[in-house]
Parts: structure tokens; sequence; C-alpha cells
């Protein structure tokens, strides 16, 4: 902290200034990276969570383990394996898909879990409702107990989804170059990495508040 | 059945053999309902005709819920066979096949305790939904349908309004209008005044008597409501223990029941 790089430690505003547009570009694919990401957990895990309601138990067994699994290890090296392994045996993908991939995989774990407690706390009477109506059962699924369940546990979704946004800087360990990636780059060729990394903070927190109070609103204007 | 004489159309072996209107609505044939050990219906046989209105009494676990559910197909039999204008609807042990036991089903409709509205839809939409998406009414006309049947319960001002924002009074006879909306020939109440405070009993029950006034649909009533049970039935069953105790015609059973366990059922409901 002492001797010849003390000057350096100065604040500088210009620093900022001059990072903010390679920032913003790499904010841009973090965001690309969540929503992608978002899309791919939601699909996953509310196909996991009702193909678990099902009778097959092979099937359920299957599921179970997989989600327990997944949750059990970090997303970190679910990415490494992604990026390093995969493609010695698979495809290789470009690293923004194997990002989304693995965020989206990751997530759809625990997603699978919330939409089951949340499938699981609409009434029984609305199943019921729903055969004396003469519903076919799809039709109960996507009309009745969805749109219910989706509301009892949007509040958690939106935590993970806030998460996820928070956990696609782990990206930039697979040379994507989004917000954090973009940011480790130019403090590394500029050592600045105070106003840098300053600057990424201020823009991870505003983008996560804007996302949470978003959530907030959908929630109010979803309760009934 | 005459299959010689008649070469084919079953309606025309009908005319002959088995008229389809004297077929009875509800058939049960020998049916027990099992939840494991306990016994809730124990071989009972039941038959209710074309717009028969049936109330069922007995004190609670008689069993008289457990019919209804049956019959909408919320329960399956542990034995025995329930029929629908002839067709079976659910048998014990084997497994019907859908696309033959819905026809009948649709014949059903059902309103329940808790009424089971669905909370994130408006009370017009709750009306419309069925028949949008089972019947594929179109939207103007369900819509149409959904109105009339809200004024016909009272509620025509109330088309807007989330189930939420009624009183329970209010969501029975919007349950009403929902189930009404598929027509059905055979209408299920089971205990629809239970979860209600006193004062909106009345304005319930009123629709229904209304409704047993000008339609013809067969009703079974399951109610606690021994003056209702009374005035809608055409027929009251009181049921004890899984099985029919005694029968009969309402003024007759109520004034003076043969079987000294009703005597002591309505005796205990009276104080």
């Amino acid at each position: 902290m002492e001797g010849k790089g003390a000057n350096d430690m100065t604040f500088s505003l210009q620093t900022m200034l001059d990072v903010l547009p390679a920032l913003l570009r790499g904010t841009v694919v973090t965001l690309q990276a969540t929503a992608a990401g978002i899309l791919l957990a939601l699909a996953l895990g509310l196909f996991l969570a009702i193909a678990r309601r099902g009778s097959n138990r092979a099937i359920v067994v299957v599921i179970d383990l997989f989600v327990t699994v997944i949750r059990s290890t970090p997303l970190l090296i679910q990415l490494y394996l992604l990026f390093y392994v995969l493609p010695l045996y698979g495809p290789s993908l470009s690293p923004l898909v194997t990002g989304v991939l693995g965020l989206g995989v990751h997530y759809s774990s625990y997603l699978s879990e919330v939409f089951r407690a949340g499938i699981d706390a609409v009434p029984k009477g609305q199943w019921e409702a729903s055969v004396a109506l003469q519903m076919p059962r799809a039709k109960t699924w996507c009309r009745i107990i969805l749109p219910q369940a989706f509301r009892i546990v949007l509040p958690q979704i939106g935590n993970y989804m806030i998460s996820m946004y928070k956990h696609a800087s782990l990206l930039a360990t697979i040379t994507v170059v989004e917000l954090l990636g973009a940011a480790l780059n130019y403090a590394g060729e500029t050592f600045r990495y105070l106003e840098v990394l300053t600057l990424v903070g201020v823009i991870y927190f505003i983008i996560g508040y804007v996302f949470s109070r978003i959530i907030k609103y959908i929630e109010l204007k979803l309760a009934y | 059945m005459g299959i010689a004489v008649i070469p084919k159309g079953g309606h025309v072996l009908d005319k002959f053999e088995s008229p389809a209107s004297e077929l009875p609505a509800v058939e049960f044939v020998d049916v027990s309902k099992s939840f494991g050990a306990l016994r809730v219906i124990d071989n009972l046989s039941l038959r209710i005709r074309r717009s028969e209105r049936v109330s069922l009494i007995g004190p609670s676990g008689s069993g008289k819920t457990t019919i209804l559910r049956l019959l909408m197909t919320l329960e399956k039999p542990s034995e025995g066979t329930i029929k629908v204008f002839g067709g079976a609807l659910s048998a014990g042990g084997r497994g019907l096949r859908e696309s033959e036991v819905a026809p009948l089903r649709a014949k059903i409709g059902m309103v329940f305790q808790q009424f089971n509205l669905f909370p994130h839809m408006t009370a017009l939409a709750n009306v419309m939904e069925a028949p949008v998406q089972v019947l594929r009414m179109p939207k103007p006309d369900a819509k149409a349908l959904a109105e009339s049947l809200l004024e016909r319960v009272g509620l025509k001002e109330k088309g807007a309004s989330y189930p939420s924002e009624l009183s329970g009074g209010q969501q029975q006879r919007v349950a009403i209008a929902r189930a009404l909306a598929m027509k059905p020939q055979i209408m299920l109440f089971d205990e629809i005044t239970s979860a209600l405070d006193p004062e909106v009993i009345g304005e319930v029950l009123d629709v229904v008597h209304s409704l047993a006034h000008e339609t013809k649909m067969a009703m079974l009533v399951v109610t606690h409501e021994m003056g209702f049970a009374r005035d809608i039935a055409d027929r009251v069953i009181f049921m004890e223990k899984g099985r029919i105790v005694e029968e009969g015609n309402p003024a007759k059973l109520f004034a003076s029941p043969d079987n000294i366990r009703t005597k002591a059922f309505l005796n205990a409901v009276k104080r």
C-alpha cells in the first residue's frame, strides 16, 4: 500500500468515464446471459416439477438425483466442466452459450423445488372444481393450477433471478466478457482496480435494485 | 337385447328394450369404498330418477359426501359399479377408458362446500372458463351465458369482482352459476352452506330452490340444514356408516321415521 504505487491509488473519475463504455457493453452481455439463463431455468425447472409428480417411480428417482447433485455442487465447477470437459466428448459451444446452459441448468434445480412447493400449495379443491367442470388435465394445469402456483412462488423466483444475475459474473471465468470480465480486462491493463471495481459494484447495484423493484411491482400487480 | 331384430343403431333398439328415458339418471350397484381399513361406503345400491331431487342426511362420516365424490369421479369405488344414464361411469377394480367416461361425467355438475372458485379470475371469468375452454364456445356467447347465469343467481352487478372481493354467500352463488354453465343434467350439492355465515345461508338456498322449480335437473343434496333437506327433496335418504338406513318421502321421514336410528339422529339435530 506504500511506495511507488501510491500515486495510482488516488481516485480518478476520468478512469471511470474511460472504462464506462466497456463496462456497459459487458452489462449487456450479463443481462443477455441472465435473461436466457432465467428462461432456461424456468422452463427446465417447471418441466422437472411436473414430471416429478407423475406416477413413474424411475423418473422420480432420476429427477431427485439430478436435482440433488446439481444443488450440492458449486456452479463454478459445473461451468468448468461444461466449458473444458464437455467439448472433449460433445459439442463445442461458445462461451456465452456454455454459460447460459450452466446458469440455466443450475438454477432449474432450485426452481424445480420452488415450483413443486407452489404447485402443492394450490388447494386440492382447485383440481376438484376443474374435474367437476370437465376440464382436461392439460387445461387444468395451464389455466388453473400454474397461474396460481406461479403467483405463490413469484417472490422466490424473483430472489433466484437476482441471485442468478449476480452469479452471471462467474461467466468471466470461462472467458465471457460480461460486466465483471470487461472490468477485469480493463483493470488488468491499467491496474485501476479501485475505480473499475467500484463502478462495477455501482452498476450491479443499480440494475439489481431496479430488478427487485420490478419484481415487487409484478407481485403487487398479480395479487388477488 | 334384440340384436337379431334390429340391424343397427342402438337408439332404435332402445325403443324396444330399454327406453333411454327410463334409464335412471344415477345408479349405484353394490358400491363400496374403503380408505385403508375404513369402509366409508358399504355395499350400497341406489337409483336416482331423472329430475328427481334427493337429500342425503346423516351424521358426519356416514358417507354422504363420498357418494357425491364417487359420482363426480373424484373418488373411485373399491367395488361395484356406478352408472349414469345407463353408461358405466366408474367401477371398482377395472379402469374405464376416459373417452367413455368423459361424456357421462359431462352430464354431472357439482357445487362444493368450500366454493372452490378460481381465485385468479373474476366472477364472470369463472363462469365463462369451462364453456370457453371445454365446450369451445365463442367468447361473446360464453360472456352472454355467464352474464345471464350471474343474473339468475342475483349477482348481475358482480361479474367484474374477484372471489376475494365477494362474501361467502356470493361466492357460493357464483359457484352455482359456474356449474350451471356446463348444463348438467345431474347436479350435486355438497354441504354448500356449511362454510357460510348464518345470515347468508338463505340467499344460497333460495337460489337452489328456484333451480329446483325452474329446471329439470336431477339433484343430489348433502346438507345439515334439515329444513332445506326436507323442502328441496322428493326423497330423503338417511345414511349411517356407509349404508342407507331409511329412505322415503320427506314429510313422512321427518315427521315419523320408521327406524330408531333415524329418529335418534333427527332428535339430535333438532336440539
